[in-house]
C-alpha cells in the first residue's frame, strides 16, 4: 500500500501505509489446531444437496420412463424415441461423446476432491483454557467486532473488515483530512480487539484510512 | 447437522465423484480407441442392435432397471431428508442400577438451564445449547452470540465457566464441548 500526496486531486485517497506491525497472537499448539480443524470441518452440505438432487431427478425420470414404456404409455415417447436414436446414431469417438465422457470425468474428480479437502471453514479458532472445549467465532462475528474496535478510535467514521488466511484487513473512512498515524492506531485498536480472542493462529493486520468525500 | 450426516455427505459426494470419473473414463478410452481388445472399438455406436436385442429379449432387464431407479431416488431423498438430522440426545442416564433403580433428566433441563444463565448476564444476546451422545460420553455443542461491542474476553470466560458448572451438575468432567460464537450487527 502507497501513500498518496495530501494534495492529490480526485478522491483525495489517503492510503496511509502501516508498517506491518507483524504477525499478531500466538500460534496454537498441533493438538488444539487439529481438534479445532476437526471441529470445525465443513459438512459439505451444498454439494451433497446438489448431487442429492441431481440424482433424483434423472432417476426419477428414467424411471418414469421404464414403467410407463412396460405399461405401454411411455411418460414422453418423443424424448425416449430421441434417446433410442442417440444411441444407434453416435459413436464413441464422435467429439460430442468425448466431450460428455471428458466432463463426467472432471465433475467426478471434482466432487472427489470435495470429499476429501477439508474445505474452508468460516469458524476462527479461538484458544481455551480447557482441554475438552473446542471453540471458534465465525468469520461474520469477527468482523463485526473488530469492525467496531476500529470505529473505537478517534476519527474514524467507517470502518470494514476482511479476513483471509492468516490476515485481516481493515479499510477505514476518515472525515480528517490530516491525521497520520490514524492507520497504525487503527491497526493496534484491531489488534487489541482480537486478542480479546486469543485465535490459534496468528494473524497479520493491514489497515488503511481513507479520506471521507464530503 | 450432525456428525454422523457429515460423514455421510463426504462419502456420498465420493462414492458418486469414483462412479463418475470411472465412467467417464472408460467411455473416454473407449472414444480414443485406447483398450479396443477391452473396451471394443472406437467407431462403433453407444447401443448395438446386440445390446438392444439383449435388453429386450431379457425379462428382467427392465424392471430391474426402473427398480434400481427407484431405490437411487428413494436413497437420494433419504440424503436429503437426513441434512437435518441432529443426534441431539432427549434424556440423560446417570445411573442404572437394577437394586437402586435408574436416574434419568431430560437433557433440555440442563440445556435451556445453560442457555438461560449465559442469557441472563451482560454481552450475551443469544445463547442455543444441544447434548447429544450416551451418558458415559455426552458432547456438548453450543452456540452463542456476543453482543458487538462488548467485551469478548468476559463473554468468552463467561462461557467457560457456565460449560464448567454444566459438567460438575452432570458428573461429567470429560464432556467435550464445541462452542461457537457469532456477533449481533451493530445496533
Amino acid at each position: 500500500m502507497t501513500a498518496a500526496s495530501p494534495t492529490a486531486a480526485g478522491k483525495g485517497i489517503q492510503n496511509q501505509p502501516t508498517k506491518p506491525p507483524g504477525m499478531t497472537g500466538r500460534p496454537g499448539d498441533p493438538a488444539e489446531l487439529r481438534a479445532a480443524a476437526r471441529a470445525f470441518r465443513s459438512r459439505r452440505v451444498i454439494p451433497a444437496v446438489i448431487v442429492a438432487v441431481v440424482l433424483a431427478i434423472i432417476s426419477a425420470l428414467a424411471a418414469d420412463e421404464v414403467f410407463g414404456t412396460m405399461a405401454g404409455h411411455p411418460a414422453n415417447a418423443a424424448a425416449l424415441a430421441s434417446m433410442r436414436r442417440l444411441g444407434t446414431d453416435l459413436h464413441w469417438n464422435e467429439p460430442a461423446v468425448i466431450g460428455a465422457a471428458a466432463a463426467a470425468c472432471a465433475i467426478g474428480a471434482i466432487l472427489v476432491v470435495l470429499a476429501l479437502l477439508p474445505g474452508r471453514s468460516r469458524i476462527v479458532a479461538i484458544r481455551t483454557a480447557d482441554p475438552h472445549t473446542v471453540a471458534g467465532v465465525t468469520h461474520l462475528g469477527l468482523r463485526r467486532c473488530l469492525a467496531e474496535a476500529a470505529l473505537q478510535q478517534d476519527g474514524i467514521d467507517r470502518a470494514r473488515v476482511q479476513l483471509g488466511p492468516h490476515r485481516i484487513s481493515v479499510r477505514a473512512v476518515s472525515p480528517l483530512r490530516d491525521a497520520p498515524g490514524l492507520a497504525a492506531q487503527v491497526s493496534q485498536g484491531v489488534a487489541a480487539s482480537l486478542a480479546e480472542f486469543d485465535p490459534l493462529q496468528p494473524t497479520r493486520i493491514r489497515s488503511a484510512v481513507r479520506r471521507r468525500e464530503d | 447437522m450432525s456428525s454422523r450426516t457429515a460423514r455421510g455427505n463426504r462419502l456420498g459426494i465420493a462414492i458418486v465423484g469414483v462412479l463418475l470419473v470411472l465412467a467417464g473414463a472408460a467411455a473416454l478410452a473407449k472414444g480414443l480407441d485406447a483398450w479396443p481388445s477391452v473396451l471394443g472399438h472406437a467407431r462403433s455406436v453407444i447401443t448395438t442392435g446386440q445390446v438392444r436385442r439383449y435388453a429386450d429379449s431379457q425379462h428382467w432387464f427392465w424392471p430391474v432397471a426402473g427398480a434400481a431407479a427407484i431405490a437411487i431416488v428413494l436413497l437420494a431423498l433419504r440424503w436429503l431428508i437426513v441434512q437435518a438430522r441432529s443426534d441431539a440426545t432427549t434424556t440423560i442416564a446417570f445411573e442404572h442400577n437394577t437394586q437402586r433403580g435408574a436416574t434419568a433428566m431430560p437433557a433440555s433441563a440442563a440445556t435451556s438451564a445453560l442457555e438461560d444463565e449465559l442469557t441472563a448476564g451482560p454481552y450475551i444476546k443469544r445463547a442455543s445449547a444441544t447434548l447429544s451422545g450416551p451418558a458415559s460420553a455426552l458432547r456438548l455443542a453450543l452456540s452463542v452470540t456476543i453482543t458487538t461491542g462488548s467485551d469478548p474476553a468476559t463473554a468468552i470466560r463467561r462461557v467457560s465457566e457456565a460449560v464448567s458448572r454444566l459438567r460438575s451438575a452432570l458428573e461429567s468432567d470429560e464432556l467435550n464441548a464445541t462452542v461457537r460464537i457469532s456477533a449481533t450487527s451493530r445496533q
